[in-house]
């Protein structure tokens, strides 16, 4: 009986060793989230959101650093850095300050469907602003 | 006008008036920098290439602008620690580099190719601290371009980034920083 209880409380704590161990190891080699199905805080057009950083950037970054908003926009500019960073850069000729949307690695191929003059919807994570608003982990919205 | 909007309009303004006495002013917004560390635990990487670099050839000046949450780490869950515990980047959103050359670089012709050694000294502004860098760069002109390269190290004690004792010998306490423009833009 005494056995058998001393057996059960072993096969307990290896469950458990087991358990956190998997899940540590699966945390510690977690990569950054394919934002697909993640939900944006805020839909925002490119030019609402360069009029909010640049009147108030602390309120800006307060609001939406490190957040996933999805912004619409008119493509400016397309940086393509060597096919290891692929830039898509919304705005409107007459802003100084633009969005600038790196993209996703796994999301490339279908952003480089879109040029100069389209409109878009962009889905990011806002990483903040120097001379434009900085957003990282981007995808094209269809 | 809140401050923020002053500071951009006024590297363009400062950049108009410099490029009209010489058209000696660089810049821009695709600089790759990333940090090193290495210990004997674990080697840590992280890349960001949307920095913001503006080379004043009149001047001597360099400046660089980065995103903290900028930069990209293999592992997420490294990038979050980074962020939330080190370099507290919601409260610290940038860093900020401005020095200058130890030399007089203003008559070199551009469209001449050749790479030039040059000390630079200026203030890193990290986690809201501020310290004095010395290092080297390699100025490159080709192809009637300019861009430039350097590295250096800091010690996250300098910068008061506390890095918690059940990690401490997963990160090094001297961090390697590497700057490489690539070709910088002439302000018109």
């Amino acid at each position: 009986m005494l056995t058998k209880k001393i057996k059960n409380i072993v096969i307990a704590i290896c469950s458990i060793v087991v358990a956190v161990g998997i899940y540590a190891y699966t945390e510690y080699n977690r990569k950054s989230p394919d934002l697909t199905n993640v939900k944006a805080i805020d839909y925002i057009t490119a030019s609402a959101l360069i009029n909010t950083y640049s009147n108030e950037e602390e309120m800006a970054n307060k609001k939406y650093l490190g957040r996933v908003i999805q912004v619409n926009g008119t493509v400016v500019e397309v940086i393509n850095q060597q096919d290891t960073a692929f830039t898509i850069v919304l705005g409107d000729p007459s802003f100084m300050s633009r969005v600038s949307c790196t993209m996703d690695k796994n999301h490339i191929v279908s952003a480089k469907k879109y040029d100069i003059g389209n409109v878009v919807n962009v889905k990011g994570i806002c990483t903040g602003y120097l001379m434009d608003i900085e957003l990282n982990n981007c995808l094209i919205v269809e | 006008m809140k401050i923020r909007t002053i500071t951009t309009l006024s590297v363009f303004f400062i950049a108009s008036s410099f490029s009209s006495i010489g058209q000696k002013r660089f810049f821009t917004k695709n600089s790759t920098i990333s940090f090193y560390s290495k210990t004997t635990v674990q080697n840590i990487e992280a890349i960001n290439k949307k920095a913001l670099v503006v080379i004043d050839l009149a001047t001597n000046k360099i400046e660089f602008s980065v995103l903290i949450k900028g930069f990209e780490f293999e592992k997420a869950l490294m990038q979050e620690h980074f962020n939330e515990d080190y370099l507290e980047s919601d409260k610290y959103p940038k860093a900020i580099f401005k020095g200058s050359f130890d030399r007089q670089v203003a008559d070199l012709n551009l469209s001449e190719n050749k790479t030039i050694t040059v000390n630079v000294t200026g203030n890193l502004i990290l986690h809201g601290v501020t310290q004095t860098i010395n290092t080297v760069a390699l100025l490159q002109l080709k192809n009637n371009a300019i861009s430039a390269t350097s590295s250096f190290k800091i010690l996250l004690s300098d910068y008061k980034v506390k890095v918690p004792n059940v990690v401490g010998n997963n990160i090094s306490k001297e961090i390697e920083i590497k700057v490489n423009t690539g070709a910088l833009q002439q302000l018109k």
